[in-house]
């Protein structure tokens, strides 16, 4: 069943696309030490030409005269030998040219470079963010719906509150007050005010599987609650699971980079959502450097819409009536 | 009547965790809002730190469980209490100005995406080996993926910057008499843009959900039917099909409604639209704990409200819902 | 005969020439951005710190004009002041003239009234005249006499701050939280038109009474009104760069393109104003050695930092006295100065008995020197600044990462309870370098760590020889000898290097000559053009339509 599951997601031209652009991004975030020329922060190139021939320096350091019969003398030899180090800093907001392709930053940044190593960041948060939330989801869904009862109650309540209260006001709360260190943060504070929404979809899921005939058998005959959800009802939800897991991703990535542009997310790392944050900050846009506003956003909507395309097939896996005729 | 009930019940519950967590949630965080609103000051003398908290009402000595009591009292009947960040001002009349305009752009907005993206959605899903069909929804579903910020510049430097055929920003013309004719043109002006942005933005969702709901329904066997006994298309189209398409949208559209207060902060900030979210930024950054716990009060009200309201249509218009309750 | 009635007619033409030229040009409407962003509420109560910034300025003004440009004091609604003998009573005399906008007149009552508000509730005292060892205050016919506890003649500058409001009004409420005062009574040169409040703009036109004449014997201002709109930081680029504003208080990261917008009337000035700077926390190994310290600032280059910014700031020196009081920081430079050498910095360093561990970190008994960098959340000029100087850093074999906390909260409570190594902080210049060393270096406001010290003295820094400075200028009126006690204080500052100063925060003050002239600029820089205070009101009066 995996295996038709993914031959029908090759197969079908849309989530072809989206499976091409996906991994065209996942390749880039992965090879960006090759790709990308620069590190992302280095503003300068330093070039050091050897010249001098090295040489034996002496110096005392010490001297004792212990008696009149004994001298004893501390020396230091060093090994020195004179170079040349030239500093060439990149230019500071410049425009696309053969040394940057995509001009530099304000301080002085190959922004081809810091949008390559930024598919990692945002790529990483995104897909990590929706990783979260489904595992988060799934389980909370299982339990929630197949034991039912106090438990459902329980879940079915956090949940309710959980989706009253609007996300990003929630993530500005959040955000305006923790203490902002690499980018495990924003992942939690996305994942946090991400997870009701799915919940509530997969429960419902759960819930149609539970009435399904092939579980009340399973049931009446008597097998392990484990084995009914791992066994027969968790294979199903697979499509559902994974569409969920693609919305949620997609949405962390437009989060992210929303969080970024605010202001309220981690500014000193590189991700689309950064650049895009300096590049407004700089008014980049106003001046008309399109090659600094413009790259990042389309990057991200490459992305996302590579999510929609693979959410169309998986929708159709799941519903077959959506498929072509 | 059990359903409506216990329904009911669950909001009322629900609104009261709502509003009790907007009561502890804004103290857990740790920062003093009378320092917040006097850090621009230079001369800032303790004494001055103190006055002020004492005329927040943040230096009593009562127990945080009393506090409690007395919010929620004041709740009840009405009193927001006094803004901090704008003090002395009452939250009430801070609130007031805003609140036109954000439910106005976005309530407008979320339905005209609501109805258009429907609209679309069941078209492309009726038309569904077409090209056009194929061509629209992956066009929509390219815009949807920008960042809604990003969209929302660039369209103001190339329509409103470059060409000037909209205004920057702003609700309406300065200047202009409130009320009269001249003013809900400009009034209406000032939102073309922020509206086109957000349905541009939102349409790619709503016609995604549209047209694989109508692929299902028109799947199902009573649409063979129809069409076997020669039913006119259109018909077909619109009473059978559309119809009970649109059910299961029905709940997403009333809590997108719900969020309509909250969500627009991004459309604030790019477009300086005097409205709610902005201000609830706003709120956040100085600690203004009343503004604060009002906005989302009226958010949880809002959305709860939604949802019931939601929860009763779908109801009234789903005949194998109304009956399963019965 | 011709020849005469030429000269003649010439004469009267030349005379008639001259009057006119003299005439000045009245009327427009000036725009300007308010300071607010989002929805604009109506205060204009000058005790309530959510006041609006027009509120003192355009409506409410002061007893005297302290223009912070060059520290002087200016006669305003005190016509004459002068200190007693033993320095410890001041008196002004009140001008008679002065009317308020609905045309009643200003009396010494008014001024008493406001003197002693500050007295028995301290968020009144605007000045801070009351903390500052005020004791008591009198009137006598159009005299009002201060009495203060001790001699400190730095007081002066804070009646640039003492707020008249009429009595007849203040008198019935309670001024603090006071919601009525939607159309302002007051002395200053502007009041609210009526029905122009709205929560994006506002629009005040002149008033009929103001005090002050123009050139032409008229009441000033020149100018008909302002108008204030609301705008967001997204926005202003694009308005500005659209020409819809003529005075605009915000930052513009791109100025260039805004002068190319328009470049003969499209102009700005950035001043200087706050001094930023890198904070190390004294108290704290390996703070407490001076040798680190130095070695530490012998890493920044505060030129490169600096070229990074956009628009760049002036960069400041080492002595952290703003440019137009460096002649108090002379000798200082010449002795103490620190330029920016790496490797002098690393050999510093390895002479206290670091070395260099296997990460490229200086090392001494285990402990590496590796520190948390506070700065501000979401303050993007300054976030760039720390990344500029965690790479500076980094070559002297010191690791400083970038921690943004919210601003205030729990940034400036670390700060305050000593609980950090670095930040990037700034300390408020005020009005003169005495301001500004004794909040920052006073050991009044130094506590240790753990307990709370007093805004901007964090650095845990106290010298003797600085209090004893800044003691002794506080009962010294003779400018000349306040320079020397100024100069011993620079002087210690610099030798200690309690803390690496970096820039100067600009102040943001863009304008446009397109449609009005007289505006402050680098070449005739006659006042401090900020939007909040009396600091905007001598330019106000001076702007005329072009």
């Amino acid at each position: 069943m995996i295996k038709d599951f993914f031959k029908t997601l090759v197969s079908n031209r849309k989530s072809l696309a989206g499976l091409c652009i996906l991994g065209f991004f996942v390749l880039v975030a992965l090879f960006a030490p090759v790709i990308a020329p620069y590190p992302p922060k280095i503003d300068r190139l330093e070039t050091i030409t050897a010249i001098g021939e090295p040489s034996l320096d002496e110096e005392l350091v010490a001297e004792d005269y212990p008696s009149d019969a004994r001298d004893v003398l501390t020396y230091r030899s060093t090994l020195t030998k004179d170079y040349t180090k030239t500093i060439d800093y990149f230019p500071l907001r410049s425009r696309p040219s053969a040394a940057h392709p995509l001009g530099t930053n304000h301080a002085g940044n190959d922004l081809f470079s810091q949008l390559v190593w930024g598919t990692r960041i945002s790529l990483g948060i995104g897909l990590a963010t929706g990783l979260f939330v489904t595992i988060l989801s799934l389980t909370l869904a299982l339990l929630s719906g197949y034991l039912g009862g106090v438990v459902d109650d329980v879940i079915g309540f956090f949940t309710n509150v959980m989706l009253v209260i609007p996300g990003l006001p929630l993530m500005i709360v959040i955000a305006a007050y923790i203490t902002m260190k690499g980018v495990l943060p924003i992942v939690l504070i996305l994942g946090l005010t991400g997870w009701p929404y799915p919940t509530r979809l997969l429960r419902s899921q759960v819930l149609t599987l539970k009435n399904r005939d092939f579980v009340r058998v399973s049931k009446s005959l008597g097998e392990r609650t484990s084995f009914v959800v791992f066994r027969e009802i968790l294979p199903n939800m697979i499509s559902i699971a994974m569409a969920e897991f693609f919305a949620t991703s997609m949405a962390a990535i437009l989060g992210e980079a929303t969080l970024e542009f605010i202001g309220l997310g981690n500014v000193t790392v590189v991700s689309w959502g950064t650049i895009l944050f300096w590049a407004q900050a700089n008014g980049a846009l106003l001046s008309g450097a399109w090659w600094w506003f413009l790259p990042p956003g389309i990057c991200i909507a490459l992305v996302g819409t590579s999510f929609v395309l693979i959410n169309f097939a998986i929708d159709e896996i799941s519903n077959p009536r959506l498929r072509k005729r | 009547m059990k359903y409506f009930l216990k329904k009911l019940g669950l909001l009322a519950f629900t609104l009261f965790v709502s509003v009790s967590l907007n009561f502890f949630l804004p103290r857990l965080m740790p920062g003093d809002p009378a320092r917040a609103l006097l850090d621009k000051m230079d001369n800032l003398q303790p004494e001055q730190l103190d006055t002020i908290r004492a005329a927040f009402g943040l230096d009593t000595d009562e127990p945080t469980i009393v506090q409690y009591g007395h919010y929620l009292r004041n709740t009840l009947k009405g009193d927001l209490g006094t803004s901090f960040s704008r003090f002395p001002m009452p939250v009430a009349e801070v609130m007031r100005v805003a609140l036109p305009w954000s439910i106005g752009l976005m309530g407008i907005c979320t339905v005209i995406s609501f109805t258009l993206g429907s609209a679309i959605g069941i078209a492309a899903a009726w038309k569904r080996e077409t090209r056009l069909a194929s061509m629209t929804v992956g066009f929509f579903s390219f815009v949807r993926s920008f960042p809604y910020f990003w969209l929302g510049l660039v369209f103001i430097y190339f329509f409103a910057f470059k060409g000037r055929l909209f205004p920057i920003g702003g609700a309406y013309t300065v200047g202009v008499d409130r009320g009269t004719a001249a003013w809900w043109l400009s009034v209406l002006r000032h939102g073309t843009l922020p509206a086109l942005t957000i349905c541009v933005s939102s349409l790619g969702a709503w016609i995604l959900t549209m047209r694989n709901n109508m692929i299902n329904v028109l799947a199902e066997d009573y649409i063979t039917v129809a069409l076997a006994k020669g039913l006119p298309l259109q018909r077909i189209k619109s009473m059978y099909a559309a119809k009970n398409a649109i059910l299961p949208s029905v709940t997403g559209f009333a809590m997108s409604l719900g969020f309509v207060i909250g969500g627009g902060l991004v459309t604030e900030m790019v477009f300086a639209y005097p409205g709610i979210g902005y201000m609830l930024y706003q709120a956040v950054n100085a600690k203004d704990y009343p503004l604060m716990q009002a906005i989302f009060l009226f958010i949880a009200v809002a959305v709860l409200i939604a949802n019931f309201v939601a929860d009763i249509a779908v109801m009234l218009l789903d005949p194998r819902v109304r009956d399963g309750a019965k | 005969m011709k020849k005469r009635v030429l000269m003649a007619f010439a004469l009267c033409a030349l005379a008639v020439a001259l009057t006119f030229g003299q005439t000045p040009k009245r009327g427009g409407i000036l725009r300007m951005t308010p300071a607010k962003q989002g929805v604009l509420v109506q205060n204009f109560n000058p005790f309530s710190p959510a006041s609006l910034e027009s509120t003192v300025g355009c409506f409410y003004e002061t007893l005297i004009y302290f223009n912070f440009v060059d520290g002087s004091a200016n006669p305003w609604l005190a016509e004459k002041w002068s200190w007693s003998k033993d320095l410890k009573t001041i008196t002004f005399t009140i001008r008679s003239d002065v009317k308020y906008n609905d045309g009643s007149a200003m009396t010494v009552e008014d001024v008493l009234y406001s003197s002693l508000l500050g007295k028995e509730n301290k968020a009144l005292d605007l000045s801070g005249l009351w903390s500052e060892g005020l004791q008591t205050v009198t009137a006598s016919g159009r005299d009002v006499s201060f009495t203060f506890a001790e001699v400190n003649v730095t007081t002066l500058e804070k009646f640039g701050a003492l707020v008249v409001v009429p009595k007849p009004v203040w008198s019935k409420v309670d001024p603090l939280t006071w919601t009525g005062n939607l159309s302002p009574v007051s002395t200053g040169p502007f009041m609210l038109e009526a029905g122009s409040f709205n929560e994006q703009s506002y629009k005040l036109v002149r008033n009929p009474y103001y005090w002050q004449k123009g050139k032409d014997g008229k009441p000033l201002p020149y100018i008909d009104g302002i108008q204030y709109v609301s705008t967001t930081n997204e926005q202003v680029g694009f308005k500005l760069l659209a020409g819809e504003y003529d005075w605009a208080g915000y930052s513009l990261p791109n100025i260039e393109d805004y002068v190319k917008a328009d470049p003969e009337h499209n102009k700005y000035w950035f001043p200087e104003g706050n001094l930023v700077f890198l904070y190390m926390n004294n108290l704290r190994a390996p703070f407490d050695n001076v040798a680190v310290r130095k070695a530490i600032a012998g890493a920044i280059s505060q030129r490169d930092i600096t070229r990074k910014m956009s628009p760049s700031p002036a960069p400041a020196a080492m002595s952290a006295v703003k440019s137009t009081f460096s002649d108090i920081a002379r000798g200082a430079t010449a002795k103490y100065d620190i330029k920016r050498d790496v490797s002098k910095a690393k050999k510093a360093l390895e002479a206290q008995g670091y070395r260099l561990n296997s990460k490229g970190v200086y090392e001494k008994a285990g402990q590496a020197l590796s520190f948390k960098l506070y700065v501000p959340t979401g303050w993007t000029d300054w976030v760039g600044a720390a990344e500029t100087v965690a790479g500076q850093l980094k070559e002297i074999g010191v690791e400083a990462t970038i921690t943004q906390a919210a601003w205030p909260d729990p940034y400036q409570y670390a700060l305050e309870k000593g609980d950090w190594d670095l930040a990037i902080s700034f300390i408020s210049v005020g009005s003169t370098p005495h301001t500004q060393f004794t909040r920052w270096l006073h050991s009044s406001r130094f506590a240790p760590l753990g307990e709370k010290a007093l805004t901007f003295s964090n650095m845990r820094y106290k010298s003797e020889t600085v209090d004893k400075a800044l003691d002794a200028y506080r009962s010294e009126p003779n400018p000349a000898r306040q320079k020397q006690y100024m100069a011993t204080v620079v002087e210690q500052f610099m030798k200690d290097t309690p803390c690496v100063p970096l820039f100067f925060n600009p102040t943001w003050f863009i304008y446009s000559t397109r449609n009005f002239t007289g505006f402050p600029s680098p070449a005739d820089p006659y006042a401090w053009p900020i939007v909040n205070g009396m600091q905007k009101t001598p330019i106000l009066l001076r702007l005329q339509k072009r």
